[in-house]
Protein backbone atom coordinates (compact mmCIF):
# COMPACT_ATOMS: atom_id res chain seq x y z
CA UNK A 1 0.00 0.00 0.00
CA UNK A 2 2.80 2.37 0.86
CA UNK A 3 4.21 1.66 -2.58
CA UNK A 4 0.89 2.63 -4.11
CA UNK A 5 1.05 6.03 -2.44
CA UNK A 6 4.59 6.59 -3.59
CA UNK A 7 3.59 5.69 -7.10
CA UNK A 8 0.62 8.03 -6.96
CA UNK A 9 2.83 10.92 -5.95
CA UNK A 10 5.18 10.30 -8.84
CA UNK A 11 2.40 10.30 -11.39
CA UNK A 12 2.83 12.69 -14.28
CA UNK A 13 -0.71 13.90 -13.57
CA UNK A 14 1.08 16.75 -11.74
CA UNK A 15 1.91 18.33 -15.10
CA UNK A 16 -1.80 18.64 -15.81
CA UNK A 17 -2.25 20.65 -12.62
CA UNK A 18 0.58 23.06 -13.29
CA UNK A 19 0.18 23.30 -17.06
CA UNK A 20 -2.41 26.13 -17.25
CA UNK A 21 -0.50 28.36 -14.84
CA UNK A 22 2.78 27.62 -16.52
CA UNK A 23 1.38 28.37 -19.97
CA UNK A 24 0.01 31.78 -18.95
CA UNK A 25 3.17 32.76 -17.08
CA UNK A 26 5.45 31.54 -19.85
CA UNK A 27 3.53 33.49 -22.47
CA UNK A 28 3.05 36.72 -20.56
CA UNK A 29 6.32 36.84 -18.67
CA UNK A 30 8.98 34.94 -20.55
CA UNK A 31 7.73 35.25 -24.12
CA UNK A 32 7.06 38.95 -23.63
CA UNK A 33 10.54 39.32 -22.15
CA UNK A 34 11.87 37.65 -25.26
CA UNK A 35 9.86 39.96 -27.50
CA UNK A 36 11.13 42.95 -25.57
CA UNK A 37 14.70 41.72 -26.01
CA UNK A 38 14.10 41.25 -29.75
CA UNK A 39 12.72 44.79 -29.94
CA UNK A 40 15.73 46.13 -28.07
CA UNK A 41 18.01 44.96 -30.88
CA UNK A 42 16.05 46.92 -33.47
CA UNK A 43 15.13 50.40 -34.53
CA UNK A 44 11.53 49.40 -33.84
CA UNK A 45 8.42 50.70 -35.55
CA UNK A 46 5.45 49.77 -33.32
CA UNK A 47 2.91 50.59 -36.04
CA UNK A 48 4.33 48.04 -38.46
CA UNK A 49 5.42 45.58 -35.79
CA UNK A 50 8.90 45.31 -37.24
CA UNK A 51 12.12 47.22 -37.43
CA UNK A 52 15.65 47.47 -38.68
CA UNK A 53 18.27 45.40 -36.88
CA UNK A 54 20.80 47.59 -35.09
CA UNK A 55 22.52 45.08 -32.79
CA UNK A 56 23.66 46.51 -29.49
CA UNK A 57 23.34 50.13 -30.58
CA UNK A 58 20.41 50.86 -28.29
CA UNK A 59 22.32 49.45 -25.32
CA UNK A 60 25.44 51.38 -26.22
CA UNK A 61 23.40 54.54 -26.53
CA UNK A 62 21.82 54.09 -23.09
CA UNK A 63 25.16 53.35 -21.43
CA UNK A 64 27.50 55.78 -23.12
CA UNK A 65 25.50 58.70 -24.44
CA UNK A 66 26.71 61.99 -22.96
CA UNK A 67 24.25 63.26 -20.33
CA UNK A 68 22.63 59.84 -20.64
CA UNK A 69 19.04 59.87 -19.39
CA UNK A 70 19.53 56.21 -18.54
CA UNK A 71 22.10 56.84 -15.83
CA UNK A 72 20.11 59.77 -14.55
CA UNK A 73 17.04 57.53 -14.29
CA UNK A 74 19.11 54.81 -12.60
CA UNK A 75 20.41 57.36 -10.09
CA UNK A 76 16.90 58.70 -9.37
CA UNK A 77 15.44 55.21 -9.10
CA UNK A 78 18.22 54.12 -6.75
CA UNK A 79 17.67 57.17 -4.56
CA UNK A 80 13.98 56.43 -4.55
CA UNK A 81 14.59 52.80 -3.55
CA UNK A 82 16.85 53.88 -0.68
CA UNK A 83 14.26 56.39 0.54
CA UNK A 84 11.54 53.77 0.27
CA UNK A 85 13.49 51.14 2.24
CA UNK A 86 14.38 53.57 5.01
CA UNK A 87 10.91 55.06 5.05
CA UNK A 88 8.91 51.85 4.89
CA UNK A 89 11.03 49.84 7.34
CA UNK A 90 11.42 52.87 9.61
CA UNK A 91 7.67 53.32 9.91
CA UNK A 92 6.10 49.90 9.54
CA UNK A 93 8.26 47.96 12.01
CA UNK A 94 7.94 50.45 14.91
CA UNK A 95 4.25 50.73 14.11
CA UNK A 96 3.85 46.96 14.30
CA UNK A 97 5.72 46.85 17.63
CA UNK A 98 3.48 49.58 19.00
CA UNK A 99 0.33 48.10 17.58
CA UNK A 100 1.02 44.75 19.20
CA UNK A 101 1.13 46.43 22.59
CA UNK A 102 -2.18 48.19 22.13
CA UNK A 103 -4.78 46.63 24.36
CA UNK A 104 -7.74 48.38 22.86
CA UNK A 105 -8.65 49.07 19.30
CA UNK A 106 -5.92 47.00 17.66
CA UNK A 107 -8.17 45.90 14.84
CA UNK A 108 -9.44 49.45 14.33
CA UNK A 109 -5.86 50.74 14.04
CA UNK A 110 -5.04 47.95 11.60
CA UNK A 111 -7.94 48.95 9.39
CA UNK A 112 -7.06 52.64 9.49
CA UNK A 113 -3.38 52.05 8.71
CA UNK A 114 -4.33 49.77 5.87
CA UNK A 115 -6.67 52.28 4.24
CA UNK A 116 -3.96 53.89 2.04
CA UNK A 117 -2.90 50.46 0.77
CA UNK A 118 -6.29 49.69 -0.70
CA UNK A 119 -6.60 53.04 -2.43
CA UNK A 120 -5.46 53.27 -6.06
CA UNK A 121 -2.12 55.03 -6.41
CA UNK A 122 -3.63 57.37 -8.98
CA UNK A 123 -6.16 58.54 -6.41
CA UNK A 124 -3.47 58.90 -3.76
CA UNK A 125 -1.31 60.90 -6.12
CA UNK A 126 -4.21 63.24 -6.90
CA UNK A 127 -4.94 63.77 -3.19
CA UNK A 128 -1.29 64.48 -2.45
CA UNK A 129 -0.83 66.89 -5.34
CA UNK A 130 -3.45 69.00 -3.67
CA UNK A 131 -2.07 68.51 -0.14
CA UNK A 132 1.55 69.17 -1.09
CA UNK A 133 0.61 72.33 -2.97
CA UNK A 134 -0.89 73.53 0.30
CA UNK A 135 2.27 72.70 2.24
CA UNK A 136 4.56 74.74 0.03
CA UNK A 137 6.68 74.12 -3.02
CA UNK A 138 8.06 70.68 -2.09
CA UNK A 139 6.92 69.20 -5.37
CA UNK A 140 8.10 72.11 -7.51
CA UNK A 141 11.72 72.18 -6.39
CA UNK A 142 14.13 69.78 -8.03
CA UNK A 143 15.91 69.12 -4.71
CA UNK A 144 12.78 67.89 -2.96
CA UNK A 145 10.53 66.61 -5.74
CA UNK A 146 11.83 63.04 -5.56
CA UNK A 147 11.50 63.07 -1.79
CA UNK A 148 7.90 64.19 -2.12
CA UNK A 149 6.93 61.31 -4.41
CA UNK A 150 8.83 58.95 -2.10
CA UNK A 151 6.87 60.24 0.89
CA UNK A 152 3.65 59.45 -0.95
CA UNK A 153 4.89 55.94 -1.74
CA UNK A 154 5.94 55.36 1.86
CA UNK A 155 2.65 56.72 3.13
CA UNK A 156 0.84 54.18 0.99
CA UNK A 157 3.04 51.14 1.68
CA UNK A 158 3.54 51.43 5.46
CA UNK A 159 0.20 49.98 6.51
CA UNK A 160 0.47 46.84 4.41
CA UNK A 161 4.01 46.12 5.54
CA UNK A 162 3.01 46.79 9.12
CA UNK A 163 0.48 43.97 8.79
CA UNK A 164 3.25 41.67 7.54
CA UNK A 165 5.47 42.57 10.50
CA UNK A 166 2.55 42.14 12.87
CA UNK A 167 1.96 38.66 11.49
CA UNK A 168 5.67 37.88 11.91
CA UNK A 169 5.71 39.20 15.47
CA UNK A 170 2.72 37.12 16.44
CA UNK A 171 4.60 34.00 15.36
CA UNK A 172 7.38 34.53 17.91
CA UNK A 173 6.63 32.25 20.87
CA UNK A 174 5.89 34.19 24.05
CA UNK A 175 8.27 31.93 26.01
CA UNK A 176 11.31 33.60 24.47
CA UNK A 177 10.25 36.94 25.87
CA UNK A 178 9.55 35.42 29.25
CA UNK A 179 12.99 33.81 29.24
CA UNK A 180 14.60 37.12 28.28
CA UNK A 181 12.75 38.86 31.10
CA UNK A 182 13.88 36.24 33.61
CA UNK A 183 17.47 36.89 32.45
CA UNK A 184 16.91 40.58 33.17
CA UNK A 185 17.08 41.76 29.58
CA UNK A 186 16.14 45.36 28.91
CA UNK A 187 13.52 46.20 26.28
CA UNK A 188 16.27 47.13 23.86
CA UNK A 189 18.20 43.91 24.44
CA UNK A 190 14.97 42.00 24.08
CA UNK A 191 14.42 43.65 20.69
CA UNK A 192 18.02 43.10 19.60
CA UNK A 193 18.37 39.48 20.69
CA UNK A 194 14.87 38.05 20.48
CA UNK A 195 12.67 40.05 18.14
CA UNK A 196 15.12 40.94 15.38
CA UNK A 197 16.68 37.48 14.81
CA UNK A 198 13.30 35.75 14.89
CA UNK A 199 11.80 38.34 12.58
CA UNK A 200 14.54 37.91 10.00
CA UNK A 201 12.40 36.01 7.49
CA UNK A 202 9.77 38.73 7.48
CA UNK A 203 12.46 41.39 7.35
CA UNK A 204 14.11 39.83 4.29
CA UNK A 205 10.75 39.32 2.61
CA UNK A 206 9.61 42.90 3.22
CA UNK A 207 12.94 44.39 2.13
CA UNK A 208 13.07 42.40 -1.10
CA UNK A 209 9.45 43.24 -1.90
CA UNK A 210 10.02 46.95 -1.20
CA UNK A 211 13.08 46.94 -3.48
CA UNK A 212 11.16 45.20 -6.25
CA UNK A 213 8.18 47.51 -5.87
CA UNK A 214 10.16 50.73 -5.52
CA UNK A 215 12.43 50.03 -8.48
CA UNK A 216 9.28 49.97 -10.63
CA UNK A 217 7.81 53.21 -9.27
CA UNK A 218 5.72 54.79 -11.98
CA UNK A 219 2.33 56.18 -11.01
CA UNK A 220 3.39 58.97 -8.65
CA UNK A 221 6.08 60.17 -11.01
CA UNK A 222 3.69 60.06 -13.97
CA UNK A 223 0.70 61.67 -12.26
CA UNK A 224 2.37 64.08 -9.83
CA UNK A 225 5.51 65.41 -11.48
CA UNK A 226 5.76 63.90 -14.97
CA UNK A 227 9.48 63.53 -14.41
CA UNK A 228 10.13 67.16 -13.60
CA UNK A 229 11.19 69.63 -12.37
CA UNK A 230 14.49 69.54 -14.26
CA UNK A 231 14.24 65.77 -14.73
CA UNK A 232 14.65 65.25 -10.98
CA UNK A 233 11.89 62.62 -10.87
CA UNK A 234 12.72 60.87 -14.13
CA UNK A 235 12.65 57.33 -12.79
CA UNK A 236 13.32 54.19 -14.81
CA UNK A 237 9.74 53.08 -15.43
CA UNK A 238 8.71 56.57 -16.47
CA UNK A 239 11.62 56.82 -18.92
CA UNK A 240 10.79 53.43 -20.42
CA UNK A 241 7.12 54.38 -20.72
CA UNK A 242 7.81 57.79 -22.25
CA UNK A 243 10.32 56.45 -24.77
CA UNK A 244 8.14 53.52 -25.74
CA UNK A 245 4.75 55.19 -25.96
CA UNK A 246 5.14 58.97 -26.01
CA UNK A 247 8.20 59.64 -28.15
CA UNK A 248 8.15 58.34 -31.70
CA UNK A 249 10.60 55.68 -32.82
CA UNK A 250 12.23 55.07 -29.44
CA UNK A 251 10.70 51.71 -28.56
CA UNK A 252 13.91 49.75 -29.17
CA UNK A 253 15.82 52.17 -26.98
CA UNK A 254 13.14 51.87 -24.28
CA UNK A 255 13.40 48.06 -24.37
CA UNK A 256 17.17 48.24 -24.02
CA UNK A 257 16.81 50.46 -20.96
CA UNK A 258 14.28 48.06 -19.45
CA UNK A 259 16.64 45.12 -19.97
CA UNK A 260 19.57 46.99 -18.45
CA UNK A 261 17.38 47.76 -15.45
CA UNK A 262 16.51 44.09 -15.14
CA UNK A 263 20.19 43.17 -15.16
CA UNK A 264 20.97 45.76 -12.46
CA UNK A 265 18.06 44.62 -10.30
CA UNK A 266 19.04 40.99 -10.66
CA UNK A 267 22.60 41.61 -9.50
CA UNK A 268 21.36 43.81 -6.68
CA UNK A 269 18.99 41.16 -5.33
CA UNK A 270 21.60 38.40 -5.63
CA UNK A 271 24.04 40.49 -3.60
CA UNK A 272 21.39 41.25 -1.02
CA UNK A 273 20.52 37.57 -0.60
CA UNK A 274 24.21 36.76 -0.18
CA UNK A 275 24.58 39.39 2.51
CA UNK A 276 21.57 38.13 4.43
CA UNK A 277 22.71 34.54 4.12
CA UNK A 278 26.24 35.24 5.37
CA UNK A 279 24.85 37.17 8.32
CA UNK A 280 22.77 34.19 9.29
CA UNK A 281 25.83 31.96 9.39
CA UNK A 282 27.58 34.54 11.55
CA UNK A 283 24.61 34.63 13.93
CA UNK A 284 24.43 30.89 14.25
CA UNK A 285 28.15 30.43 14.90
CA UNK A 286 28.34 33.16 17.53
CA UNK B 1 4.32 48.85 38.53
CA UNK B 2 0.84 48.19 37.31
CA UNK B 3 0.07 51.93 37.26
CA UNK B 4 3.26 52.69 35.35
CA UNK B 5 2.49 50.05 32.74
CA UNK B 6 -0.98 51.43 32.26
CA UNK B 7 0.29 54.98 31.64
CA UNK B 8 2.95 53.67 29.25
CA UNK B 9 0.38 51.78 27.25
CA UNK B 10 -1.82 54.87 27.21
CA UNK B 11 1.04 56.87 25.69
CA UNK B 12 1.48 54.16 23.08
CA UNK B 13 -2.20 54.30 22.39
CA UNK B 14 -2.06 58.07 21.84
CA UNK B 15 0.86 57.68 19.42
CA UNK B 16 -1.04 55.01 17.52
CA UNK B 17 -4.06 57.28 17.34
CA UNK B 18 -1.95 60.17 16.03
CA UNK B 19 -0.49 57.99 13.28
CA UNK B 20 -3.94 56.66 12.46
CA UNK B 21 -5.09 60.25 11.97
CA UNK B 22 -2.17 60.82 9.62
CA UNK B 23 -3.33 57.98 7.39
CA UNK B 24 -6.98 59.01 7.50
CA UNK B 25 -6.76 62.81 7.23
CA UNK B 26 -6.26 62.92 3.44
CA UNK B 27 -9.44 60.87 3.04
CA UNK B 28 -11.28 63.23 5.35
CA UNK B 29 -10.17 66.13 3.18
CA UNK B 30 -11.47 64.36 0.12
CA UNK B 31 -14.87 63.86 1.73
CA UNK B 32 -15.04 67.46 2.90
CA UNK B 33 -13.72 68.81 -0.38
CA UNK B 34 -16.26 66.88 -2.42
CA UNK B 35 -18.96 68.89 -0.64
CA UNK B 36 -17.46 72.27 -1.47
CA UNK B 37 -17.26 74.36 -4.65
CA UNK B 38 -13.98 74.77 -6.43
CA UNK B 39 -13.20 78.27 -5.18
CA UNK B 40 -13.48 77.29 -1.51
CA UNK B 41 -11.18 74.33 -2.06
CA UNK B 42 -8.63 76.61 -3.67
CA UNK B 43 -8.77 78.84 -0.59
CA UNK B 44 -8.42 75.80 1.67
CA UNK B 45 -11.80 76.40 3.30
CA UNK B 46 -12.98 72.82 3.57
CA UNK B 47 -14.70 72.65 6.92
CA UNK B 48 -18.48 72.42 6.74
CA UNK B 49 -18.86 75.31 9.20
CA UNK B 50 -17.01 77.67 6.88
CA UNK B 51 -19.86 79.17 4.94
CA UNK B 52 -19.65 80.82 1.57
CA UNK B 53 -21.86 82.85 -0.71
CA UNK B 54 -23.41 80.97 -3.58
CA UNK B 55 -25.32 82.32 -6.55
CA UNK B 56 -28.65 80.62 -6.89
CA UNK B 57 -30.98 81.06 -9.85
CA UNK B 58 -34.12 82.89 -8.78
CA UNK B 59 -36.65 82.24 -11.48
CA UNK B 60 -36.80 83.49 -15.08
CA UNK B 61 -35.88 87.08 -15.79
CA UNK B 62 -34.57 87.77 -12.32
CA UNK B 63 -30.92 88.21 -11.29
CA UNK B 64 -29.54 85.22 -9.32
CA UNK B 65 -29.85 85.71 -5.59
CA UNK B 66 -26.99 85.29 -3.20
CA UNK B 67 -27.35 82.60 -0.56
CA UNK B 68 -25.05 81.75 2.30
CA UNK B 69 -24.23 78.04 2.14
CA UNK B 70 -22.12 75.56 4.11
CA UNK B 71 -21.98 72.53 1.85
CA UNK B 72 -23.17 71.66 -1.61
CA UNK B 73 -24.09 68.53 -3.54
CA UNK B 74 -23.39 70.24 -6.87
CA UNK B 75 -20.18 68.27 -7.46
CA UNK B 76 -22.04 64.98 -7.31
CA UNK B 77 -24.80 66.29 -9.53
CA UNK B 78 -22.23 67.36 -12.10
CA UNK B 79 -20.59 63.94 -12.10
CA UNK B 80 -23.81 62.27 -13.09
CA UNK B 81 -24.67 64.94 -15.63
CA UNK B 82 -21.33 65.18 -17.36
CA UNK B 83 -19.22 62.11 -16.81
CA UNK B 84 -21.08 59.54 -18.83
CA UNK B 85 -18.05 57.22 -18.78
CA UNK B 86 -18.03 56.59 -15.04
CA UNK B 87 -20.48 53.63 -14.99
CA UNK B 88 -18.43 51.98 -17.75
CA UNK B 89 -15.20 52.45 -15.79
CA UNK B 90 -16.88 50.97 -12.74
CA UNK B 91 -18.17 47.99 -14.66
CA UNK B 92 -14.83 47.32 -16.38
CA UNK B 93 -12.85 47.56 -13.17
CA UNK B 94 -15.27 45.38 -11.26
CA UNK B 95 -15.44 42.80 -14.05
CA UNK B 96 -11.65 42.66 -14.38
CA UNK B 97 -11.11 42.39 -10.63
CA UNK B 98 -13.77 39.73 -10.08
CA UNK B 99 -13.02 37.58 -13.13
CA UNK B 100 -9.26 38.07 -12.74
CA UNK B 101 -9.35 37.04 -9.10
CA UNK B 102 -11.47 34.00 -9.86
CA UNK B 103 -9.23 32.82 -12.69
CA UNK B 104 -6.00 33.52 -10.83
CA UNK B 105 -7.28 31.64 -7.77
CA UNK B 106 -8.42 28.68 -9.81
CA UNK B 107 -5.39 28.30 -12.06
CA UNK B 108 -2.96 29.23 -9.28
CA UNK B 109 -4.43 26.84 -6.73
CA UNK B 110 -4.26 23.99 -9.24
CA UNK B 111 -0.57 24.68 -9.77
CA UNK B 112 0.07 25.07 -6.03
CA UNK B 113 -1.52 21.65 -5.50
CA UNK B 114 0.64 20.20 -8.25
CA UNK B 115 3.79 21.54 -6.65
CA UNK B 116 2.85 20.72 -3.04
CA UNK B 117 1.45 17.24 -3.53
CA UNK B 118 3.46 15.54 -6.25
CA UNK B 119 7.05 14.70 -6.90
CA UNK B 120 7.87 14.92 -10.56
CA UNK B 121 10.81 15.49 -12.82
CA UNK B 122 11.69 19.17 -13.06
CA UNK B 123 9.43 20.29 -10.23
CA UNK B 124 12.16 22.33 -8.53
CA UNK B 125 13.28 23.87 -11.79
CA UNK B 126 9.77 24.82 -12.84
CA UNK B 127 9.03 26.32 -9.44
CA UNK B 128 12.23 28.38 -9.54
CA UNK B 129 11.25 29.53 -13.02
CA UNK B 130 7.94 30.78 -11.66
CA UNK B 131 9.64 32.45 -8.68
CA UNK B 132 11.97 34.23 -11.06
CA UNK B 133 9.05 36.13 -12.57
CA UNK B 134 8.69 38.17 -9.39
CA UNK B 135 12.10 39.68 -10.09
CA UNK B 136 11.25 40.68 -13.66
CA UNK B 137 10.50 44.39 -13.57
CA UNK B 138 7.16 45.41 -15.10
CA UNK B 139 9.08 47.66 -17.50
CA UNK B 140 10.65 44.66 -19.24
CA UNK B 141 7.40 42.80 -19.80
CA UNK B 142 5.46 45.98 -20.58
CA UNK B 143 6.83 46.50 -24.08
CA UNK B 144 6.81 42.79 -24.85
CA UNK B 145 3.22 42.45 -23.74
CA UNK B 146 2.24 45.50 -25.76
CA UNK B 147 3.62 43.86 -28.91
CA UNK B 148 2.05 40.55 -27.89
CA UNK B 149 -1.35 42.24 -27.48
CA UNK B 150 -1.10 43.54 -31.02
CA UNK B 151 -0.02 40.19 -32.46
CA UNK B 152 -2.87 38.36 -30.67
CA UNK B 153 -5.34 41.15 -31.53
CA UNK B 154 -5.98 41.75 -27.84
CA UNK B 155 -5.10 45.44 -27.79
CA UNK B 156 -8.02 47.59 -26.59
CA UNK B 157 -9.87 44.43 -25.49
CA UNK B 158 -10.92 43.67 -21.93
CA UNK B 159 -9.82 40.05 -22.41
CA UNK B 160 -6.27 41.17 -23.10
CA UNK B 161 -6.09 43.07 -19.84
CA UNK B 162 -7.73 40.15 -18.05
CA UNK B 163 -5.13 37.60 -19.16
CA UNK B 164 -2.38 40.04 -18.37
CA UNK B 165 -3.73 40.51 -14.84
CA UNK B 166 -4.14 36.78 -14.30
CA UNK B 167 -0.53 36.24 -15.37
CA UNK B 168 0.59 38.97 -12.97
CA UNK B 169 -1.38 37.57 -10.02
CA UNK B 170 -0.62 33.86 -10.40
CA UNK B 171 2.72 33.87 -8.64
CA UNK B 172 1.33 35.21 -5.38
CA UNK B 173 -1.45 32.62 -5.35
CA UNK B 174 0.89 29.74 -6.19
CA UNK B 175 3.41 30.81 -3.59
CA UNK B 176 0.94 31.25 -0.73
CA UNK B 177 -1.23 28.24 -1.56
CA UNK B 178 1.76 25.93 -1.94
CA UNK B 179 2.77 26.83 1.62
CA UNK B 180 -0.79 26.34 2.80
CA UNK B 181 -1.12 22.93 1.10
CA UNK B 182 2.29 21.81 2.30
CA UNK B 183 1.21 22.53 5.88
CA UNK B 184 -1.81 20.23 5.58
CA UNK B 185 -1.01 16.92 7.19
CA UNK B 186 0.08 14.17 4.84
CA UNK B 187 -2.00 11.70 6.87
CA UNK B 188 -5.23 13.25 5.66
CA UNK B 189 -4.36 12.94 1.98
CA UNK B 190 -2.93 9.45 2.51
CA UNK B 191 -6.18 8.38 4.16
CA UNK B 192 -8.22 9.79 1.31
CA UNK B 193 -5.96 8.02 -1.17
CA UNK B 194 -6.44 4.70 0.60
CA UNK B 195 -10.18 5.22 0.27
CA UNK B 196 -9.57 5.28 -3.46
CA UNK B 197 -10.08 9.01 -3.99
CA UNK B 198 -8.61 10.41 -7.19
CA UNK B 199 -6.12 13.24 -7.04
CA UNK B 200 -8.79 15.61 -8.34
CA UNK B 201 -11.20 14.52 -5.64
CA UNK B 202 -8.53 15.09 -3.00
CA UNK B 203 -7.84 18.51 -4.43
CA UNK B 204 -11.45 19.58 -4.67
CA UNK B 205 -12.93 17.96 -1.57
CA UNK B 206 -10.00 17.99 0.85
CA UNK B 207 -7.36 20.57 -0.03
CA UNK B 208 -9.52 23.45 -1.26
CA UNK B 209 -11.91 23.43 1.74
CA UNK B 210 -8.97 23.15 4.14
CA UNK B 211 -7.11 26.01 2.50
CA UNK B 212 -10.07 28.38 2.86
CA UNK B 213 -8.28 31.07 4.86
CA UNK B 214 -5.30 31.14 2.53
CA UNK B 215 -7.63 31.34 -0.45
CA UNK B 216 -9.50 34.25 1.11
CA UNK B 217 -6.28 36.15 1.78
CA UNK B 218 -5.02 35.51 -1.78
CA UNK B 219 -8.39 36.50 -3.21
CA UNK B 220 -8.52 39.82 -1.38
CA UNK B 221 -4.92 40.70 -2.26
CA UNK B 222 -5.44 39.83 -5.93
CA UNK B 223 -8.71 41.75 -6.11
CA UNK B 224 -7.08 44.84 -4.61
CA UNK B 225 -4.07 44.63 -6.92
CA UNK B 226 -6.21 44.39 -10.03
CA UNK B 227 -8.65 47.08 -8.87
CA UNK B 228 -5.74 49.51 -8.40
CA UNK B 229 -3.58 48.61 -11.40
CA UNK B 230 -2.64 51.58 -13.55
CA UNK B 231 0.35 51.07 -15.86
CA UNK B 232 -0.95 48.13 -17.92
CA UNK B 233 -4.47 49.55 -18.12
CA UNK B 234 -2.99 52.82 -19.33
CA UNK B 235 -0.79 51.15 -21.93
CA UNK B 236 -3.05 48.45 -23.33
CA UNK B 237 -6.19 50.52 -23.86
CA UNK B 238 -7.01 53.65 -25.76
CA UNK B 239 -10.80 53.61 -26.07
CA UNK B 240 -13.21 54.90 -23.45
CA UNK B 241 -15.28 51.71 -23.38
CA UNK B 242 -12.41 49.54 -22.13
CA UNK B 243 -11.05 52.05 -19.63
CA UNK B 244 -10.71 51.20 -15.93
CA UNK B 245 -11.34 53.47 -12.96
CA UNK B 246 -7.72 54.47 -12.23
CA UNK B 247 -7.10 55.40 -15.86
CA UNK B 248 -10.52 57.06 -16.15
CA UNK B 249 -9.87 59.21 -13.10
CA UNK B 250 -6.47 60.14 -14.39
CA UNK B 251 -8.04 61.26 -17.66
CA UNK B 252 -10.65 63.22 -15.71
CA UNK B 253 -7.89 65.11 -14.01
CA UNK B 254 -6.89 66.41 -17.40
CA UNK B 255 -10.49 67.28 -18.20
CA UNK B 256 -11.69 68.74 -14.92
CA UNK B 257 -8.81 68.92 -12.51
CA UNK B 258 -7.51 72.29 -13.47
CA UNK B 259 -10.74 74.15 -13.13
CA UNK B 260 -12.85 72.08 -10.79
CA UNK B 261 -11.25 70.20 -7.94
CA UNK B 262 -14.63 69.72 -6.25
CA UNK B 263 -15.83 67.41 -9.02
CA UNK B 264 -12.48 65.63 -8.96
CA UNK B 265 -12.73 65.06 -5.21
CA UNK B 266 -16.28 63.72 -5.55
CA UNK B 267 -15.27 61.33 -8.33
CA UNK B 268 -12.26 60.15 -6.39
CA UNK B 269 -14.46 59.47 -3.37
CA UNK B 270 -16.96 57.48 -5.41
CA UNK B 271 -14.15 55.48 -7.01
CA UNK B 272 -12.66 54.02 -3.86
CA UNK B 273 -15.68 53.88 -1.58
CA UNK B 274 -16.77 50.40 -2.80
CA UNK B 275 -13.34 48.87 -2.29
CA UNK B 276 -13.01 50.34 1.20
CA UNK B 277 -16.39 48.87 2.15
CA UNK B 278 -15.47 45.48 0.71
CA UNK B 279 -12.20 45.48 2.58
CA UNK B 280 -13.76 46.44 5.91
CA UNK B 281 -16.31 43.65 5.49
CA UNK B 282 -13.69 41.04 4.59
CA UNK B 283 -10.70 42.16 6.61
CA UNK B 284 -11.22 39.44 9.20
CA UNK B 285 -10.28 36.82 6.60
CA UNK B 286 -7.44 38.87 5.29
CA UNK B 287 -5.77 39.40 8.65
CA UNK B 288 -6.34 35.77 9.56
CA UNK B 289 -4.72 34.67 6.32
CA UNK B 290 -1.71 36.88 6.98
CA UNK B 291 -1.27 35.88 10.61
CA UNK B 292 -1.63 32.24 9.64
CA UNK B 293 1.86 32.74 8.30
CA UNK B 294 0.67 32.43 4.77
CA UNK B 295 3.20 34.99 3.59
CA UNK B 296 6.06 33.38 5.43
CA UNK B 297 9.11 32.29 3.54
Amino acid sequence: MARGIGKERRQPVAYLYIAPALAVVLLFSFVSMGISFYVSLHQWDPFQGKGQFVGGANYARALTEPNSIFWLAVRNTLLYVVMAIIGVLGTSLPLALLCRRARYGQSLFRTLYFLPSITPMVVISLIWIWLLQRMGAIMDRSQTALLSIALVGIWQASGYNMLLFLAGLNEIPQEYYEAARVDGASRLQEFRHVTLPLLRNTLVFVTVMVIIGASQVFTQAYVMTRGGPQRSTEVMALQVFKNAFSYAGQMGYASAMAWLLFALLFVFILIQMRVFRSRRIYDESS
Amino acid sequence: MAVERKSVSFTFWLILLAIALLSVLPFLWIILGSLKPHLEIQRGQLWPWQSYTAQKPAGPGQPPREVSQHVTADNYRRIFQKLSGLPTYYFNTFYLSAAGTFLALFVGTLAAYGFAQFKFAGSRLLFMLLLLTIMIPGEVTLIGRYELMFQLRLYDKIVGLLISYVAGSLLLVIFIMRNVFASISQDITDAAMLDGASSWKIFWEVMVPMGGNGLAACGILTFLNIWNEFLFALTFTSMDKVRTLPVGIFMLKGQFGLFNSGVLFATVLLSFLPIVLVFILLQKYFVRGLSMGALKG
